[in-house]
């Protein structure tokens, strides 16, 4: 097991070595806290009250997971996967004493770490952001927060895993990131027109935080997405790494 | 002898037909066996397969006896390896690139990143991002991580590919280094006919995906031939002959 843990440390390193990714990091942190000002100061300005310092970081995380936070996944599994193939340094692991499965949980785990990490920093963000806006700060809100963000990450989890396993069809870190967005816009508006398709994409269930926060909570509808994702999680997960075995260098 | 690596009846035909047919050859250990033939011969598609990178279609490899396509673990855990050009991560360190290295292999020492970069001559620049890094560098930084775990095989593909004739040199005394004061066991690859007679003791002829002939440098000689390039182009000519007749 001493080469998954080194493995998924070397993984998250790389992640955290690019520029780029903690550019990316950075805008998860301060976007949030740059809306909430603006909208603080619109608020006051027209005497308005949309939006109180409870919702903000709820809001600010579905427009995250619906937009940004995908982003950030698709362009983290190309890097991880058809990218290291494109630059030629996926043999630089793949010539050690490590099994390719344990390569493949590894590069998928730092993924999901980093996953983590976003959630984390949008949470951060939205939480400094919402002390600009109106409205008493309750614990009851925190801890709503903090559900709606863990039980965020799921989805994410899943649509990553979905984008490891498209990139595996790919040879540059480019080519796997267009396809993911492409993939990813029609599936979302092609639910609008054949609403069915939610039925079968783990895109549809981006905004699974909200459930969580349903007073009752609707457990029977949690229990079925959750299978739903797991599902998607456990069939796209075997179905990648099939093709990563499989794949020559 | 200890066998080391034991490559039996290996064959991998590419679509365009090209590829290697039916390849056995052994390495003892304290070998160092020079695989020669020329480009697209098929000595970097024998040695993928070798290392995990490539699945023969028929055959089956081992390293120190365990075989490569079912116990990659074990078969590779004393094994370093550098394949192709030597690729790092561009946008780290030369020696953060070790480091990463470093980690897969619990028992090595802090201290081992030091001893290959001093070794390979890149502790000047250990600290500078590897995409600055030229040609030479690169495969330098290649030939320290895959020495890195003081491997007791090293499987290398043209080495000094890119080297100027300083780096050319200095890989050849690496080598010859390893091979006397650690016993290292070495497969090479290479087109340079006059790199394998300065460093191997063993030599396999790969001509058209198959290995032509193998053995001792001297006993190939046999007092016929003056020099390897000369027996090369004996064996090469039969080779064909035999074919064609076939």
């Amino acid at each position: 097991m001493h080469s998954l843990y080194a493995n998924v440390r070397n993984e998250a390193l790389k992640i955290a070595l690019k520029k780029k990714n903690w550019f990316f990091l950075l805008m998860t942190f301060a976007i949030p806290i740059g809306a909430g000002v603006l909208l603080a100061n619109v608020q006051s300005g027209f005497g308005l009250g949309v939006m109180t310092s409870g919702e903000y970081p709820i809001a600010v995380l579905g427009l995250f997971t619906g937009i940004f936070l995908p982003l950030f996944v698709f362009m983290g599994a190309a890097d991880q996967f058809s990218g290291e193939h494109g630059d030629r340094t996926m043999k630089n692991v793949l010539t050690r004493p490590i099994s390719r499965f344990k390569v493949f949980v590894s590069k998928q785990a730092a993924l999901g770490v980093a996953i983590a990490a976003h959630l984390f920093a949008a949470l951060a963000g939205s939480s400094i952001a919402a002390m600009f806006l109106s409205g008493s700060f309750r614990l009851g809100d925190a801890l709503d927060w903090l559900i709606a963000y863990g039980a965020a990450f799921l989805p994410l989890l899943a649509l990553s895993i979905a984008a490891v396993f498209l990139a595996q069809f790919f040879s540059s870190g480019i080519g796997a990131l267009a396809a993911s967005v492409l993939l990813y816009v029609a599936l979302r508006a092609g639910a609008f027109f054949l609403p069915q398709l939610n039925s079968y994409s783990p895109t549809a269930y981006l905004n699974w935080h909200t459930l969580w926060l349903g007073n009752p909570l609707p457990a029977g509808q949690l229990g079925s997405v959750f299978m739903f994702l797991a599902a998607c999680c456990i069939l796209l997960f075997t179905a990648g790494f099939y093709f990563f075995d499989k794949k020559e260098l | 002898m200890d066998q080391i690596v034991e490559v039996e009846a290996v064959t991998k035909l590419y679509r365009n037909r090209r590829g290697i047919r039916d390849v056995t050859l052994n390495v003892g250990r304290g070998d160092v066996y020079g695989l020669f033939g020329p480009n697209g011969a098929g000595k970097t598609t024998l040695m993928k397969i070798m290392v995990g990178l490539s699945r023969a279609n028929k055959g089956k490899v081992k390293l120190f006896g365990h075989d490569v396509a079912t116990h990659y673990e074990q078969a590779m855990g004393k094994v370093g390896v550098l394949i192709e050009t030597a690729e790092a991560y561009e946008y780290m360190s030369g020696r953060k690139n070790l480091e990463l290295a470093a980690r897969i292999y619990p028992e090595l020492p802090a201290k081992r990143v030091d001893e290959v970069l001093e070794l390979v001559g890149l502790s000047a620049v250990q600290h500078e991002r590897a995409g600055k890094y030229s040609l030479g560098m690169k495969q330098r930084l290649g030939l320290a991580s895959a020495i890195l775990s003081k491997p007791e095989l090293l499987i290398l593909d043209e080495p000094t590919n890119g080297l100027d004739i300083e780096g050319t040199v200095q890989i050849r005394e690496i080598v010859k280094l390893l091979a006397r004061e650690e016993r290292t066991t070495f497969l090479i690859s290479s087109h340079l006919i006059r790199e394998m007679e300065l460093m191997c003791n063993r030599i396999g002829i790969v001509h058209d995906g198959r290995l032509i002939r193998e053995g001792g440098c001297r006993e190939l000689l046999e007092g016929r031939f003056s020099s390897l390039e000369e027996l090369y182009m004996h064996e090469v000519e039969q080779d064909r002959r035999a074919m064609s007749h076939a």
